[in-house]
């Protein structure tokens, strides 16, 4: 009883409302930028034994065999200074170590006598500047000959550096460290997109180092304008994010609110950009509500259309925000070649989506519910290829959607040689066999042969899911109500997609709400008619190009 | 129940998908009852008085920029008005969703569910409804902008499929029962666009206050191109359609199409689209039966508030024993309740509103001049 009553409590009692409104608003309007929540900073000590102590703790150097502390001296005005260097074993190259940081500290200084002031010549004929002696900018000005040292007091940032590679100086007396970047890990090198193939473009695809893929977006766009802001994502393990961004393109307030996202986080750890999209996207439906892609030309061309691209260390996909739903039926290779083309393309992969989705749904409608809708001769085909059939057609629908799932499921897991076999052998073998053995008709085979082949036209990985679940739900829809059932089901289906926004942007953009932009719609006009960029994301540079683009031919005329 | 605000072509979707729902249902037929072979005429003159109401409308709306009716009522009588006007909308509202859901709910068990029991069906429509106005209004209004597109065009497509059937000699006498009848009597097929109600919830909805007048303007004009294509279809192809028993109008026309032998009945098809977009009407009543309920009760939270509506309407909906008594109900309670609370009380309540305000306006005008 009280389980009833809580129940009906649940339902009725006011509640507060929990969802999350962000609406991206004109671009121009504000420019004020979001503060990000800060931790809690342990200080470097000017005491060498406090250092290197409160280091081999929080480290575990006793069981932790990576973790390298190199323990010298340094001369200076006749005195010794204690120092170390601390660095992860494989993140840094020791090459580098060895004769760029130990080399110019230990040996070169062993002739260094100076006395208490430093003399800086910085006119040869007349002027002689005479300054305190600092030990300090000594180090960093004269014995690191390193292009990127920096300073810092912090410890959670020095072991955040040092984490990725940086090798950290501590000098007895001097309460900060010298971070020398000398990164040398193993990594894989660019190779070619895996998933995301296309004949006319780049061949080039992100890996997992981000300083690599920021280099590969460098080359792609050069502009002073392109932003790289650096983050961590994770209470534990503070994995390094970067969101990058036109700076005189993109919504501020766009920018603002993936930083306010990713630096509102409260978790330990995130390993991969899909961890991160998840705890970030707007709405927790299964649907895609970023892009989530591996080409670097791909990511280009959303920046300069006034988007963001997360990239998260480790994972070889970068996320772009904000994403609507034609997005995802959109292939990098769109741009590359004539809008005829690219817009034949984008029919098929919308008549793909239609058919991946509904044609199960559909088929088990019309022939329960609907049969006036075919004509009589298919309406006599499907039924005598059913006659020797004991199931009901739901089961066989069912019995082979799982069967193509498991086939699907078992390509991805095998080697790529093997997957191959395993799809013809499921495929051919299985399906030829399953009507012999009068467990489904050779129609439903069609049928669920054009869905899955249909499923992979679709070009996100993400968006297939969904399909592959929502199919499910119209088949069922269809065989308990018909075409009332998948009515309903449509209904709640664009409705929930709806309802969801990207990063303040309606997920049905351009169509819902309504944009008269010619540009902003699924298919595209030719190069030279594209003028604006996508209204909805309210961009700061609204034009893309001149309304003559090609001047060459018709710039005389205007 | 939530902050969103609707543009242009939304506000336009928005008025059509209430306005046109009926024309699925009774309303060609009833039209066609009332005026015979003047029906056509008869619409035209009836949008025409449906478009100076509008401006009078829209007039007395200015003087409450951002005002609802229900805040007009308030502002006219007090509290206690705005709480019994409110109400009796918020029945009008459920009672009408309540009806029609029923309507189709019985065509659609007639076509092609009749395997199903009716209550089945009933609950489908309120759980969808449900389901959208747990979203809100966002939702709904970007959800309709796909569905009536959609409906528009299967009435176009339906029109110009059945003009194998037409004889167009059926719209004479044009006159039809007589002038007295097409523009004396005839006035009373206004109810054909009670539907205009939802202007009177619109203002405080929208982005810009000018979009009033265009989105006014527009779904009248559009709605009337629509109800002359349904009606002359009908007409042209089938008068007696008023003798048929079938609830839905539309369906009879959709029946009759013949596309060769490829596709047997393409009048299926027709239900696909014509579902969805009665899901959405039912939608909108509920947001606003909804929006009014939270307007009089100042609730915070009304979401919760969707089961109980859900609930109401699916009781109100099983009220009735027969099709006999759900289409008495409809022609009674639809008809003539429309006219009286939409185009009667509501711009008595307008006139009235605004000349309190005047008179308010005139005497703070004089204490400040004497001031």
């Amino acid at each position: 009883m009280g389980k009833f009553f809580n129940a009906v409590r649940s339902i009725f009692e006011y509640k507060e409302d929990p969802s999350y409104e962000f609406v991206l608003s004109n671009a121009n309007s504000q420019k004020e930028s979001l503060g990000t929540g800060s931790n809690i900073k342990e200080k470097v000590f000017s005491e060498y034994n406090k250092n290197i102590e409160f280091i081999k703790d929080k480290y575990s150097t006793l069981i932790n065999s990576d973790i390298k502390i190199r323990e010298f001296y340094i001369n200076v005005q006749n005195k010794q200074y204690k120092s170390f260097i601390f660095y992860i074993d494989g993140m840094i190259n020791t090459d580098s170590i060895n004769h760029f940081v130990l080399n110019p500290l230990m040996l070169k200084n062993m002739t260094n006598t100076s006395t208490a002031q430093e003399q800086v010549v910085t006119n040869p004929d007349k002027v002689t500047i005479v300054r305190p002696f600092d030990i300090q900018s000594y180090i960093m000005d004269s014995l690191m000959p390193q292009n990127d040292v920096s300073t810092s007091e912090d410890f959670s940032d020095i072991f955040s550096q040092v984490n990725t590679g940086v090798c950290a100086l501590f000098v007895d007396t001097i309460p900060l460290a010298f971070l020398i970047d000398a990164k040398g890990f193993e990594k894989r090198s660019i190779a070619t997109p895996e998933n995301e193939f296309i004949v006319r473009g780049s061949q080039e695809a992100f890996i997992e180092s981000i300083r690599s893929n920021t280099s590969l977006l460098r080359r792609y766009i050069n502009s002073e304008n392109l932003i790289i802001e650096n983050t961590a994502v994770g209470k534990v393990n503070q994995n390094k994010c970067c969101i990058c961004y036109m700076k005189n393109i993109a919504n501020p307030e766009l920018v603002a609110e993936v930083k306010y996202r990713i630096n509102n986080l409260e978790i330990d750890s995130i390993i991969s950009s899909g961890e991160l999209e998840q705890l970030i996207k707007d709405s927790q439906f299964d649907l895609p509500q970023m892009i989530a892609t591996e080409r670097p030309d791909r990511v280009a061309n959303y920046l300069l259309a006034g988007r963001v691209a997360i990239i998260v260390n480790g994972t070889p996909y970068v996320l772009i925000a904000p994403a609507v739903f034609s997005d995802f039926l959109t292939s990098a290779e769109d741009t590359n070649i004539q809008h005829q083309f690219s817009n034949l393309l984008k029919i098929i992969r919308l008549l793909a989506l239609v058919i991946t989705l509904l044609l199960p749904g559909f088929y088990i409608a019309i022939t329960i519910f609907h049969q006036e809708l075919i004509p009589t001769e298919l309406l006599f085909a499907i039924v005598s290829s059913r006659s020797s059939v004991p199931f009901p057609i739901i089961f066989e629908i069912i019995i082979m959607d799982i069967s193509l799932e498991l086939i699907r499921e078992s390509g991805v897991r095998v080697p790529s040689a093997l997957g191959q076999t395993i799809g013809i052998v499921g495929g051919l073998i299985l399906g030829e066999a399953a009507v012999s053995a009068n467990i489904v008709s050779p129609i439903l085979i069609i049928v669920v042969a054009l869905t899955g082949l249909t499923a992979f036209a679709v070009p996100d990985y993400l968006l297939g899911f969904h399909l592959r679940i929502a199919r499910f739900v119209y088949v069922f829809a269809g065989y308990f109500a018909g075409f009332f059932g998948i009515a309903f089901v449509i209904f709640v289906h664009i409705g929930i997609l709806a309802s969801i926004d990207s990063f303040g942007v309606s997920y049905l953009s351009p169509y819902a709400p309504f944009s008269v932009n010619s540009t902003d719609g699924y298919l595209l006009d030719p190069i030279w008619k594209r003028e604006k960029r996508e209204s909805f994301l309210d961009t700061i540079r609204q034009e893309r190009e001149k309304h003559i683009s090609m001047k060459w031919k018709f710039g005389g005329k205007s | 129940m939530d902050s969103y605000k609707i543009k242009v072509l939304e506000g336009i979707c928005l008025v059509v998908t209430i306005l046109l729902t009926h024309v699925l249902l009774s309303v060609p037929s009833a039209l066609i009852t009332q005026t015979a072979s003047s029906t056509l005429l008869n619409i035209v003159y009836v949008a025409i008085i449906t478009l100076i109401f509008f401006f009078i409308i829209y007039k007395l709306f200015s003087l409450f920029p951002g005002n609802n009716i229900i805040d007009i009522s308030g502002f006219l009588g007090g509290k206690v008005f705005k709480f019994i006007y409110g109400f009796i909308y918020i029945i009008y509202i459920l009672g009408m969703s309540a009806i029609i859901i029923r309507l189709f709910s019985e065509g659609i068990s007639l076509i092609s569910l009749s395997h199903i029991n009716v209550t089945f069906i009933i609950l489908t429509f309120v759980v969808a409804v449900g389901i959208t106005n747990y979203f809100g209004l966002k939702s709904i209004s970007r959800l309709n902008i796909f569905i009536l597109p959609i409906m528009i065009l299967s009435i176009i497509f339906l029109y110009f499929a059945s003009t194998g059937e037409y004889t167009f000699e059926r719209i004479f006498p044009i006159l039809g029962y007589g002038a007295k009848e097409t523009f004396v009597d005839g006035i009373s097929n206004i109810f054909a666009y009670s539907g205009i109600y939802v202007l009177f919830f619109l203002f405080p909805l929208l982005t810009r206050v000018s979009d009033f007048k265009k989105i006014g303007i527009s779904s009248i004009l559009i709605y009337t191109v629509l109800l002359l294509l349904s009606v002359s279809a009908l007409l042209f192809s089938i008068p007696q359609v008023a003798e048929t028993s079938s609830p839905l109008s539309l369906y009879i026309l959709a029946r009759q199409i013949n596309l060769g032998e490829y596709i047997q009945n393409i009048d299926a098809f027709f239900l696909l689209i014509w579902i969805p977009f009665l899901f959405e009407y039912l939608s909108i009543n509920m947001h606003f039966a909804l929006s009014t309920f939270k307007q009089l009760t100042n609730t915070k939270y009304s979401k919760g508030m969707i089961y109980c509506f859900c609930a109401i309407i699916f009781v109100l909906s099983l009220l009735s024993n027969n099709m006999a008594e759900i289409n008495m109900l409809n022609n009674s309670f639809y008809k003539y309740t429309s006219i009286v609370f939409v185009f009667i009380i509501g711009i008595i309540i307008l006139v009235s509103a605004s000349i309190k305000k005047l008179i308010q306006n005139l005497t703070k005008r004089g204490t400040q001049n004497n001031a």
